[in-house]
C-alpha cells in the first residue's frame, strides 16, 4: 500500500468525518431551534429582557445628566459621548446577550437530564460534543435572530 | 445476546451527619453502597427476557451497564457480541433503550420530528430517516397522531412513541426499563400487546425491567428475580413456579372489612401458617393468600383455626402459586403497588 493511498484515504476519511460532524451538530441546532420556538415565554424574556434591564439606567441618566442640561457638557467632556442612552444601550444589550448565550450553553446536560432527554441522547452514536456544539449553535443563532 | 458476568457496581453514599459549617469545610464522609452484586445473566437471542424486582433492588443499575452509560466495578458485559466497556458504540449501534419511558422523548417537537431527530442521530438521514419515522410509526400505532405536538399525548402514547424511538435504528436488542410505570390498566395492556407483537415478530431480543409480577409473567421466556442486588431465582415462569417451595398456597375470601394487617399479624403466630403472602382488602371483602406448613391435610385446617373464628369465610381453596407468591418465599418481602418493599 502506498502512502499516497494512506495518506489520501485518511484525508478523506477526515473529511468525511468532519462535515458528518458539522452535519450532525446542524441537525442538533435545527431540531433545538424548533424546540425553543414553541416557548413563547422565552422569546418575550429575551426581546424585552435588556429594554427593562436598562430602564433605571435611563431614569438615573435623565435624572442626574438631564436632556440639554448644564450636566450634559460635563457627561460629554468626561466621556466624549454625547448621546448617553446609546452609550448604555450598546455594551448593556451585548452583555444581556452573551450572558444568556453562556448561561444556557453551561446549562445545556443539566436541561437534558431535567427533560429526561438525556440518556437517549448519550445513547445515540453522536459524539457527545456534538450536541454541545448543536445546542451552542441554536442557542446562538435564536439570539442573534431576536435582536435583529 | 447480553452476557453479564460477574458484574458488580456500587455507589458512594453521603452518611455525614455533622454540621453544615464543618460539611462546607471537609470532604463528606461517604460509605460505600452495593447496587448490583455478582450478578450474572445470559440473554438468548429473540428471547423476552424479565428483570423482576422492588424498588432499588438494582434493577435500572443493570440496566445502565448493560447500554453503556454505567461501567461496572468487576466483571464483564456483553451485548451482541461487543465489549460494553471498550467497543460502546458497537453496542449503542446494536441496542435500542427506553430509561426514563415518556420522559426520553421531546414534548415541544411532534411525533415525526422527534422519530426524524433520532433517525439523524443513529447516522440515518434524508428520505430513508423520513421513510423509517413513518414506518415505526405505523409499528408503534400513532401514525393519526403522527403530527401532533408530543405535550398533547396521552401517557400511553408517549410511552409507544418512546419505544418507537428506540426501535428507529432498527437495533436487534431492545431494552425497556419500567415502560408501563404510571399508565392506566388499558395502556399498559395496549403496550404490553405492542411489545408482543412487534418485538416478538421481528425478532428482537428483549430485556424488560418491571416490578409487576403479572406483566413479567404474561411477556417473558424466561425471567430473573433480584434483590437487593442479587439474583435470587432465574428461569422460566412456568419453571419458577413449579420450583419454588410455595405448593400449599391457600387463598381465603372473607366477607365483610377486616383489618387486613391485625390479621396476617395474628395468623402468623398460628403453627400451620408458615407466610401470609397477600392481604388485599376488596370491595367485596378481604382476600388472603398464605402458605401453610406442607404437613396441613386439608383447606378445612385452615379454616378451623381460631383466627378466623366470627369472620364470615366465603371461599376458601388450594391454589397455584404466582410469581408474587415466589417472590414473597424467596426474598422474604412483599411488593406493594409502586414496587415498594414491604417485609414479612
Amino acid at each position: 500500500m502506498s502512502s499516497s493511498f494512506v495518506t489520501k484515504t485518511v484525508e478523506t476519511r477526515f473529511s468525511r468525518n468532519f462535515i458528518s460532524y458539522w452535519l450532525d451538530s446542524w441537525t442538533i441546532a435545527r431540531y433545538s431551534i424548533l424546540t425553543f420556538s414553541r416557548y413563547l415565554s422565552w422569546f418575550l424574556n429575551l426581546a424585552l429582557g435588556p429594554f427593562l434591564m436598562m430602564a433605571p439606567f435611563v431614569f438615573l441618566g435623565d435624572t442626574l445628566v438631564g436632556r440639554g442640561e448644564s450636566l450634559s457638557d460635563g457627561y460629554f467632556a468626561e466621556s466624549q459621548y454625547v448621546d448617553y442612552i446609546g452609550f448604555l444601550a450598546v455594551p448593556l444589550i451585548a452583555v444581556n446577550l452573551s450572558n444568556t448565550v453562556f448561561s444556557w450553553i453551561g446549562g445545556l446536560i443539566r436541561q437534558e437530564q431535567w427533560n429526561g432527554t438525556l440518556e437517549r441522547s448519550l445513547l445515540t452514536i453522536q459524539f457527545t460534543s456534538t450536541m454541545y456544539v448543536g445546542r451552542a449553535v441554536a442557542h446562538a443563532i435564536y439570539i442573534v435572530f431576536l435582536r435583529c | 445476546m447480553i452476557e453479564l458476568n460477574s458484574v458488580s457496581k456500587s455507589f458512594d453514599r453521603v452518611v455525614d451527619n455533622s454540621s453544615l459549617w464543618r460539611k462546607a469545610i471537609s470532604r463528606p464522609v461517604t460509605e460505600k453502597v452495593t447496587a448490583v452484586e455478582e450478578l450474572d445473566l445470559s440473554i438468548k437471542q429473540g428471547e423476552f427476557f424479565s428483570l423482576l424486582g422492588p424498588n432499588g433492588a438494582g434493577k435500572t443499575t443493570t440496566v445502565r451497564m448493560i447500554c453503556t452509560l454505567l461501567l461496572p466495578d468487576t466483571g464483564f458485559c456483553s451485548v451482541a457480541g461487543f465489549d460494553t466497556d471498550k467497543d460502546a458504540r458497537a453496542v449503542r449501534r446494536n441496542i435500542g433503550v427506553s430509561i426514563r419511558g415518556e420522559r426520553s422523548v421531546y414534548w415541544k417537537l411532534t411525533g415525526r420530528q422527534n422519530l426524524e431527530y433520532f433517525a439523524i442521530l443513529y447516522g440515518i438521514r434524508g428520505s430513508s430517516g423520513r421513510d423509517r419515522a413513518i414506518e415505526v410509526s405505523r409499528l408503534v400505532g400513532l401514525e393519526e397522531q403522527f403530527d401532533d405536538y408530543v405535550e398533547h399525548y396521552s401517557m400511553g402514547m408517549k410511552q409507544r412513541l418512546a419505544i418507537g424511538a428506540s426501535l428507529i435504528h432498527r437495533p436487534s436488542v431492545l431494552v425497556l426499563d419500567e415502560p408501563t410505570i404510571g399508565l392506566d390498566p388499558n395502556g399498559a395492556r395496549s403496550l404490553r400487546k405492542l411489545l408482543r407483537e412487534s418485538c416478538k415478530e421481528h425478532g428482537v431480543t428483549v430485556l424488560y425491567t418491571t416490578h409487576y409480577m403479572l406483566e413479567a409473567e404474561e411477556l417473558s421466556d424466561r425471567l430473573a428475580i433480584i434483590d437487593k442486588g442479587k439474583k435470587v431465582i432465574e428461569g422460566e415462569p412456568a419453571q419458577i413456579r413449579s420450583e419454588s417451595r410455595s405448593s400449599n398456597v391457600i387463598e381465603i375470601q372473607i366477607a365483610g372489612s377486616v383489618d387486613g394487617e391485625k390479621l396476617s399479624h395474628r395468623l402468623r403466630d398460628s403453627r400451620i401458617v408458615k407466610t401470609v403472602l397477600a392481604v388485599n382488602e376488596e370491595r367485596a371483602g378481604t382476600r388472603i393468600r398464605l402458605e401453610s406448613e406442607s404437613d396441613v391435610s386439608s383447606v378445612t385446617d385452615i379454616s378451623s383455626l381460631p383466627q378466623f373464628q366470627g369472620l364470615e369465610l366465603q371461599s376458601i381453596e388450594l391454589v397455584r402459586p404466582s410469581l408474587e407468591d415466589v417472590f414473597v418465599q424467596l426474598t422474604g418481602s412483599r411488593l406493594t403497588e409502586g414496587g415498594i418493599v414491604q417485609r414479612v
